[in-house]
C-alpha cells in the first residue's frame, strides 16, 4: 500500500523535481564555470574600487569564497523557493484537483498517506541539495584540485535542513489553510526567511542580528561556514531542528483529522 | 448495513444535514432523492468518513462512522458526485494504481471497461465529464464491494452508459450488494431502487419501499370529451376545452366500469411517475 502510494507520489513530483534541480543545477555549474572571468575583472579593478567592496563581504580569494558570496546567493534564493513549494503541494495537490475525495474512502488509513508525504519530502530535497552539491563539487574541483571538500560538503548539509525545515514548515502551513489554497502562498514563506536572513547579516545591531532566530537560513549561512570556517548558529539550527520535528508530530495528527473537500 | 440517527451537520452557520433517519437493509438499493442542497452530499460525505458529524448517529455494518474510518471503507465503493482524478496520468494508470492500492486483479475493471465503453485512449485530463464519470464507476465497483455508496451517478452519462450502469446495479444487487444512490434523476431510481427517501432541507421528509410507494401513488386520468363524473377518489380535475384530467386514488376497475357508459374520443390511464409523486410531496410541504 504504501509502495503504491509512494510511486503515485514520486511519479507525480518527477517532472518539477527535473526541472527545479536542472535549473539550479546548471546555474550553479555556470556560475562555477565564469569563475576565471570574474578573478579577471577584480584583479583589474582599482584599489579604491577593491577598498569599498571589502566593505561589502570581502574579495573572495578562492574559488571556494567566490562560491559563498556569488553562487550560494543564488542558491539561497531558489532552493528555499522550491523546498516550500515542495511541502505546501504535498498537501494541496489532492486537495486543489479534487482527488481527495476518492483517494480518502479508499482502504489505505490517512497516516499512511502521510508518511509517504513526508518520505518524498525528504527525499526530493536531500536529492535537489545532494545533485546540486555534486554539480558544484565537480566543477570546482576542474579549477582547483585542492578545493576545500568537507567546508563544501558541510554547508550544503546545512542547506539541506535549512530545506527540510522550510519544507516542513510550509507542510504545516499549508494543513492551517483552507483547503485548495492558492498554491502561490508557499511561496512567500521562503521570501520571508531570505529577507530576515539579509536584514539580521546587515548590521552589528544586537536586534536585527537576533532577528536571525527567526529564520531558518541563519545556520546555514554560506558566508559563515565557507568564509570563517564552520562557523555555524548552533542555536539556530538546534531550535529549527527541534520545531522540525515537533512540526512532524503535529502534522502527523492534523494531517488526518484535517477536512480535505 | 446502514443506521443513521437524527443526523446533523453544519456548517458554520449554514446547514449541511438538519435531522436525518434512515435505514438501509442489506441487499437492497435504496434511492436517496432530493433536489440541490438538499443535504444528499454532505449525508454520504459523513457515511464515507470525509467530514464529521455535528450530532446524531451513523453506522455502517454496525459500527460508528467517523472521519477516516478505512476499516469501514474496505467494504465500500464509492463514486463521488463530481469525479476527479489525476489529471497527468493515463486512465489505465489511474486505474492500475486504485487496483494496487485495494490489492486485486484487473479482471473485473477490464470488464467494467468493455461494458461502460469507457474511453482508455486518454490521459484523466482529456476525458469528457461522462468519462470521467465511467472512469469513477469502475473505480467504485472493480473490488465488487458489499456496500456502493453513488452520489449522483447517472449524471453525464450517456442513454447507453446508463442502461449500462442500471444493468451493473441490478448484477451486483444480486451478487449481494447493498447499494445507496443519491439522485435527482427520479426515473432512474424508479427503475431500479426498493426502497425511496427524499430529503428536503437538510430532514428526510418520507422513506418508503417502491411497491408500497407505489401502491400509494394514483392514476393520472385524461378523457376527451368531458363527462360528468361522480366517482370516490377522484381528484385534482383539471379541464380545457376539450378534455379533462383528474388523479384517481381507487379500484382502477370501479372507474373502467363508470367510464364505459360514456362515450370516448380518447382516453390515456397512466401511473403518476415517482417524480409527479415526490413534486407533490414538496408542493404540498411547501403548502403547508
Amino acid at each position: 500500500m504504501l509502495n503504491t502510494l509512494l510511486k503515485m507520489e514520486f511519479k507525480r513530483s518527477y517532472k518539477s523535481f527535473l526541472i527545479w534541480t536542472s535549473i539550479m543545477v546548471a546555474s550553479l555549474i555556470i556560475f562555477t564555470l565564469i569563475y576565471p572571468l570574474y578573478k579577471d575583472i577584480f584583479d583589474n579593478f582599482p584599489p579604491e574600487m577593491m577598498a569599498i567592496l571589502e566593505g561589502f563581504g570581502g574579495i573572495p580569494e578562492n574559488i571556494l569564497e567566490y562560491f559563498a558570496i556569488e553562487s550560494a546567493s543564488m542558491y539561497l534564493f531558489i532552493g528555499p523557493i522550491y523546498a516550500s513549494m515542495i511541502g505546501f503541494n504535498l498537501v494541496s495537490v489532492f486537495e486543489r484537483e479534487k482527488s481527495a475525495e476518492i483517494l480518502y474512502t479508499t482502504n489505505v488509513p490517512k497516516k499512511h498517506f502521510y508518511i509517504s508525504k513526508v518520505i518524498v519530502l525528504f527525499v526530493l530535497i536531500t536529492a535537489f541539495s545532494l545533485l546540486n552539491y555534486l554539480g558544484s563539487l565537480i566543477t570546482m574541483i576542474i579549477y582547483d584540485p585542492n578545493v576545500d571538500i568537507g567546508i563544501l560538503s558541510l554547508y550544503f548539509l546545512m542547506m539541506n535542513i535549512s530545506f527540510l525545515v522550510i519544507s516542513i514548515i510550509s507542510f504545516t502551513t499549508a494543513l492551517l489553510l483552507k483547503p485548495g489554497s492558492n498554491p502561490l502562498i508557499s511561496m512567500t514563506l521562503p521570501i520571508i526567511f531570505i529577507l530576515i536572513q539579509f536584514i539580521s547579516k546587515l548590521t552589528n545591531n544586537d536586534f536585527l542580528t537576533n532577528l536571525q532566530y527567526l529564520t531558518p537560513l541563519a545556520f546555514s549561512d554560506a558566508t559563515a561556514i565557507i568564509q570563517t570556517r564552520a562557523d555555524i548558529q548552533w542555536l539556530n539550527l538546534g531550535i529549527y531542528g527541534v520545531l522540525a520535528l515537533v512540526l512532524l508530530c503535529y502534522n502527523y495528527f492534523k494531517y488526518q483529522k484535517r477536512v480535505s473537500i | 448495513m446502514i443506521k443513521v440517527k437524527n443526523l446533523k451537520k453544519y456548517y458554520g452557520t449554514s446547514r449541511g444535514i438538519e435531522d436525518v433517519n434512515l435505514e438501509v437493509k442489506p441487499g437492497e438499493i435504496f434511492g436517496f432523492i432530493g433536489p440541490n442542497g438538499a443535504g444528499k452530499t454532505t449525508l454520504i460525505r459523513i457515511l464515507v468518513g470525509l467530514l464529521e458529524k455535528d450530532s446524531g448517529s451513523a453506522l455502517i455494518l454496525n459500527q460508528e462512522v467517523h472521519m477516516n474510518s478505512y476499516k469501514i471503507n474496505k467494504a465500500i465503493g464509492y463514486l463521488p458526485s463530481e469525479s476527479n482524478f489525476f489529471d497527468d496520468y493515463k486512465t489505465p494508470d489511474m486505474i492500475k494504481f486504485f487496483l494496487d492500492l485495494r490489492g486485486i486483479d484487473s479482471t473485473y475493471a477490464t470488464e467494467l471497461i468493455k461494458r461502460l465503453n469507457l474511453d482508455t485512449s486518454k490521459k484523466v485530463k482529456a476525458l469528457s465529464f461522462g468519462n470521467k464519470k465511467k472512469l469513477g464507476i469502475v473505480l467504485a465497483l472493480m473490488h465488487k464491494p458489499s456496500l456502493l455508496i453513488l452520489d449522483e451517478p447517472t449524471t453525464g452519462l450517456d442513454p447507453l452508459a446508463q442502461k449500462a450502469f442500471l444493468d451493473l446495479m441490478i448484477e451486483h444487487k444480486k451478487m449481494g450488494s447493498t447499494i445507496f444512490l443519491s439522485s435527482h434523476v427520479l426515473s432512474d431510481v424508479q427503475k431500479v431502487c426498493d426502497t425511496v427517501s427524499f430529503i428536503k432541507d437538510g430532514s428526510v421528509i418520507l422513506t418508503e419501499d417502491i411497491d408500497t410507494l407505489k401502491e400509494q401513488e394514483h392514476k393520472k386520468v385524461t378523457i376527451n370529451p368531458i363527462i360528468p363524473l361522480y366517482l370516490e377518489g377522484i381528484e385534482n380535475i383539471k379541464v380545457n376545452n376539450v378534455s379533462m384530467e383528474f388523479e384517481y386514488h381507487g379500484d382502477i376497475n370501479i372507474l373502467l366500469s363508470e367510464l364505459k357508459t360514456h362515450k370516448l374520443k380518447d382516453l390515456t390511464i397512466r401511473d403518476v411517475t415517482l417524480e409527479e409523486l415526490f413534486m407533490k410531496y414538496y408542493e404540498d410541504n411547501n403548502h403547508a
